[in-house]
């Protein structure tokens, strides 16, 4: 008989099923609220630390396999020789427990440009192959900045990109091993599993349209800026308006679980000792094309905000993949001080006045 | 590519040469290394502990144990000023050869026009080397030399093999003679050595290096020629952090100028907005 498409775990065995996870000697990654309130994903010792009813994370759980510094080597400058260097010790094995879908969406992102895009990021690959991804799906938006339901099959539901994938429908989850690495935790919870029927199924996809439906916002208007800023036909005067309301403080881009960009920097311990790092850095920001002739590529909030947005909304992603470098999780809406998340540049760029027809 | 994609080769400055007041030429040898590249590539220099920054090859292609670099040192340049305070014997690091190049061997039968201001001239070296290298494989090759004043002049002794070979027509000018010094060459924009020479436009393909000033002067002169913007390719600067396309800093548009670039046909960089916004 075939392996059943996914299985049933009852609400109250998930504390259960989590502990279990420790016997695999990974180490665990998972959501955990601070004494603000704040959830984040931290690693976790006891099934008691993890904060099981949360909305998402502050900090997407991308942090893992894309930290924001780390070192690519150290070095040790030596008198007559050439220095000694050297790289830095592999990652941990580690679980990231209760990804959401957004999340999910955002790490397949980061898979086609780290990975399959060459040259291959070793560093970022080899945090990659050391992780299993355990999804926790929504079956409702996670807070009200939420919008993957407009981004193309990011959320609420995720359809790849996870390893194991709890969907909550009523009183069970239902639950989805896709990899190898997913088996290895089905494994461990053959006896808190049963096989799930069709009609759970049936009332998880009935769940998901009555929630895009009735719950999320109805359309974020991504779809229809996607074709603007892929047609080029957006008009300057909107990147002035997004533009005047940028601060240029890189919250956006900082929390954003799709951007990558990095900058490289020596960090000397002492004299003949130090590490070359990377560390986050942002396009927002208005040193970010500063050469050292002093001329700066992108000089205005508004040429920033402009190349921000077409870089999500079509360079690098839909031109190129074919896929959103937006996954609607809200973090920009949140962050952004000036109110000019994705979902409000998408909307004023897909204004009629903003429609430039001649080059 | 392993994760040595950020693990520098070790080189030794074997020789340094004070170009003009603020530019140095190094002589690089490999410790261990072979490097095979391509004329127009670019590598990036590290000096542990202060940093690392792209620089293009200057040297010829034919030589594999060893590169040139001329170095523009910047009052706020974080590697170039450590990188002019290198004696001989001192080590560096190098990563490369990163980028496209220019696609010397697609120009085959053709004339060349090199036309290089200030220190552009060391990222067309290599290519000029290459074509008197493989001199039978073109036609007419020429270079338009810009530089500001005389003492401003890069590879000097270059210059002056150039200007006496017979495989090269090399023409020099300078924006403005400086009292001190005994230039008795033509004074003047690049653009004017355009005027008396004759170009074959549409058998001519024109490199074109310099501070983007120059170009839209240097492209109307080009278009003027019968040159094509399809014919016409530019090695542009970016800031850059990784050299391979992934931290983000030199994009223009779709394209990284660390992987796509440096070298780009002008029909395909002439609307972008980073690029115009240098010239």
């Amino acid at each position: 008989m075939d392996d059943p498409k996914g299985y049933t775990l009852r609400a109250e065995d998930l504390p259960t099923a989590v502990e279990r996870l420790f016997a695999l000697g990974d180490e665990l990654i998972a959501p955990t609220a601070t004494q603000q309130g704040d959830v984040l994903f931290e690693p976790v010792q006891s099934v008691d630390e993890i904060e099981f009813s949360f909305g998402n994370a502050l900090v997407s759980p991308v942090q893992y396999l894309m930290p924001a510094k780390e070192v690519l080597f150290e070095y040790h400058l030596r008198p007559v020789q050439p220095p000694e260097i050297t790289p830095p010790e592999p990652p941990p094995e580690r679980i990231l427990f209760g990804i959401r879908p957004c999340d999910i969406a955002a790490i397949e992102c980061l898979d086609q440009f780290f990975i399959e895009r060459e040259p291959v990021d070793a560093l970022y690959q080899q945090r990659r192959e050391r992780v299993t991804l355990i999804a926790l799906a929504c079956a409702e938006p996670a807070a009200d900045t939420c919008f993957c339901s407009c981004c193309e099959g990011s959320g609420p539901v995720a359809e790849s990109g996870y390893d194991v994938q709890l969907s909550p429908v009523g009183e069970v989850y239902l639950v989805e091993f896709a990899t190898d690495r997913g088996e290895r935790i089905r494994q461990q919870w053959q006896d808190l599993l049963a096989p799930a029927p069709e009609e759970l199924f049936a009332a998880r996809e009935a769940q998901l349209r009555y929630a895009i439906e009735n719950l999320f916002e109805p359309d974020s208007n991504l779809a229809a800026a996607i074709r603007r800023v892929t047609g080029d036909n957006v008009d300057p005067r909107a990147w002035r308006e997004i533009g005047a309301d940028c601060y240029s403080c890189g919250a956006c881009s900082y929390l954003c679980p799709v951007c990558t960009c990095y900058d490289v920097m020596d960090v000397p311990y002492d004299e003949s000792r130090g590490a070359r790092i990377r560390r986050v850095d942002s396009c927002r920001l208005g040193g970010f094309t500063r050469e050292a002739t002093g001329h700066v590529a992108r000089s205005t909030e508004a040429s920033r905000a402009r190349w921000y947005t077409y870089h999500k909304l079509s360079h690098d992603y839909h031109e190129q993949r074919n896929n959103y470098g937006c996954v609607g999780c809200g973090r920009c809406i949140i962050a952004c001080l000036g109110q000019i998340g994705m979902p409000t540049v998408c909307r004023l760029i897909r204004q009629p006045e903003y429609e430039r027809t001649e080059q | 590519m392993a994760h040595d994609d950020y693990i520098p080769m070790h080189a030794r400055v074997e020789e340094i040469t004070d170009e003009t007041p603020t530019e140095k030429t190094f002589t690089l040898k490999f410790v261990q290394d072979e490097f095979h590249f391509r004329p127009g590539q670019f590598c990036m220099i590290s000096i542990l502990g202060a940093g690392e920054a792209p620089f293009c090859i200057a040297s010829s292609p034919a030589q594999t144990d060893a590169i040139q670099v001329t170095v523009r040192r910047y009052a706020q340049g974080t590697v170039t000023s450590p990188l002019h305070g290198l004696q001989v014997g001192d080590y560096v690091g190098v990563r490369g050869p990163m980028g496209n190049g220019f696609p010397l061997e697609e120009f085959t039968g053709r004339d060349i026009l090199v036309v290089a201001g200030g220190i552009g001239l060391p990222a067309v070296r290599a290519s000029i080397l290459y074509l008197l290298d493989h001199r039978s494989d073109y036609r007419e090759v020429t270079l338009l030399y810009g530089a500001r004043t005389a003492a401003d002049r890069v590879y000097k002794d270059d210059l002056v093999r150039w200007e006496q070979s017979p495989d090269i027509v090399c023409m020099q000018t300078v924006d403005m003679k400086a009292e001190a010094d005994d230039w008795d060459g033509h004074v003047g924009l690049i653009t004017t050595l355009f005027e008396p020479l004759e170009v074959d436009g549409p058998q001519t393909t024109a490199i074109i290096v310099g501070p983007a000033v120059m170009y839209p002067f240097v492209v109307a002169e080009c278009r003027q020629k019968g040159i094509t913007d399809e014919d016409m390719y530019f090695s542009l600067e970016a800031h850059m952090k990784c050299g391979v396309g992934k931290c983000g800093h030199c994009t223009m548009k779709d394209k990284y100028v660390c992987l796509d670039g440096p070298v780009f046909r002008y029909d395909e960089i002439r609307d972008l907005e980073e690029f115009r916004s240098g010239i």
